[in-house]
């Protein structure tokens, strides 16, 4: 007997097992999960049961912190390579912004009667030492002849000396060669303004003459060419001349150094 | 110096590592595979039926305690396992990880049916389309799982014998 009980040991223990699983199963279902024998097997694995949980819980969560900071990082980058490309464009607009701003104050010159204004994108100073003078890309359908006066809100700049295609070659006022026929604002005394390259010099203004530093000198529009009333430059300096004439030096009213867009004033209709 | 316990703690330590670490990694289902069984079908196919029923009896209860509302279904079939595992380590010779692959395979498909029939005995009848999809899961992944310990297994076995 003894024997055959230990031979059948293997199918002794499977009986005794999944008796006591069907049991604590049958009793777990027939009264709910608080059974003795439900309560007991839990009692032996909630441990386990906990530590599983709690080592599940601490994997998914590390893994999920783990994800979600990769994730950030990479959006980080996204948000960094886009606040560049923001912060590009937003200089552009503000150029954009600058030019458009003076596009509309050199829309805003009156033209006189009988003349028309077009737009020309000034776009290089060149001659240098022996010549003053300034490119002008225009794409107008209006003729533009030589001698037509370019100005910016500010003043004068000079007059177009040539034209080729849609460019115009304008020389400066400070040229050596340009001369323009001038009037004090204050006193009305006349002369001549001749460029010296940077400056201009008043000539044919006698000692006599009521003229200060401060002094704006306009157009007079004696010499045909420029309309009356374009500032011309400011007096820096003047002093009595041997030769009864004043040497009087203007500073020009345009910086020809900073020119983006000028308007050329053409006679007629643009 | 030999170290018998070491083929054993690495086996159940892959085991846990599967179930805590990899599984909750790679699936928001825990029981997308049982590493409880593939540990069973490496260990009680080294020992003997009782200590196979014994190992299935726990392990089963473990599988339960883990994966069910009830301690019993996975408990019942894990020990049926565990003795037919054992019978079979017993009477035969297997040399090859592939064995123990089919074997872990054949007691994917058995767990399942027992605790699928158990389940809608004992509680409610489940529909095939909510059955088929986990298990399929669970047979490709246990067998593997069990083929990649049966090699730490003799890994472990070879080392401890130095």
């Amino acid at each position: 007997m003894a024997r055959t009980i230990a031979s059948r040991r293997p199918e002794i223990l499977v009986v005794l097992f999944l008796a006591g699983y069907l049991a604590s199963l049958s009793l777990q279902i027939k009264r709910g999960e608080r059974t003795l024998l439900g309560g007991v097997a839990l009692a032996l694995f909630s441990p386990v049961l906990t530590v599983f949980h709690e080592a599940q819980r601490f994997t998914r969560e590390g893994a999920d912190a783990y994800l979600w900071q990769k994730d950030a990082a990479v959006r980080n980058e996204a948000l960094e390579r886009e606040n560049l490309f923001l912060k590009e464009r937003e200089k552009l607009y503000e150029s954009q912004g600058e030019e458009n701003a003076r596009l509309r104050r050199l829309l805003d010159i009156p033209p006189p009667t009988g003349f028309s204004l077009v737009a020309g994108r000034a776009l290089m100073r060149y001659g240098e030492p022996f010549g003053r003078y300034l490119l002008v890309s225009c794409d107008t359908a209006a003729s533009v002849f030589p001698n037509t006066p370019v100005l910016v809100p500010e003043g004068l700049v000079g007059k177009v000396q040539g034209a080729s295609g849609g460019f115009y070659r304008v020389i400066l006022t400070t040229d050596p060669s340009s001369a323009v026929g001038v009037t004090c604002q204050r006193t009305q005394v006349h002369g001549v303004a001749v460029g010296d390259g940077r400056l201009m010099n008043v000539r044919y203004v006698t000692n006599e003459s009521d003229v200060k530093e401060e002094d704006v000198f306009v157009t007079s529009g004696e010499d045909g060419v420029f309309p009356p009333g374009i500032p011309v430059g400011t007096v820096t300096s003047v002093t009595d001349g041997g030769d009864f004439l004043k040497r009087i030096v203007l500073k020009p009213a345009v910086s020809m150094d900073s020119l983006s867009w000028v308007v050329m004033q053409v006679r007629g209709h643009a | 110096m030999r170290r018998k316990w070491l083929p054993a703690a690495s086996v159940i330590a892959m085991a846990l590592l599967a179930q805590l670490v990899l599984l909750p990694l790679f699936s928001h289902q825990l029981n997308a595979a049982n590493g409880f069984l593939a540990l069973l079908a490496v260990v009680a196919l080294k020992t003997k039926r009782e200590w196979g029923v014994v190992w299935g009896a726990l392990l089963g209860g473990l599988s339960d305690a883990l994966f069910m509302q009830r301690i019993g279904f996975h408990g019942i079939s894990f020990t049926i396992l565990g003795y037919f595992l054992g019978w079979t380590g017993g009477k035969m010779v297997l040399t090859g990880i592939a064995a123990v692959y089919l074997l872990s395979l054949g007691a994917v498909i058995f767990d399942s049916a027992a605790v699928s029939a158990l389940f809608s005995l004992l509680e409610h009848p489940l529909a095939a389309g909510a059955v088929l999809p986990p298990v399929a899961i669970s047979a490709a992944v246990t067998p593997l799982l069990a083929a990649g310990m049966e090699w730490v297994y003799r890994a472990a076995t070879r080392r401890g014998r130095v």
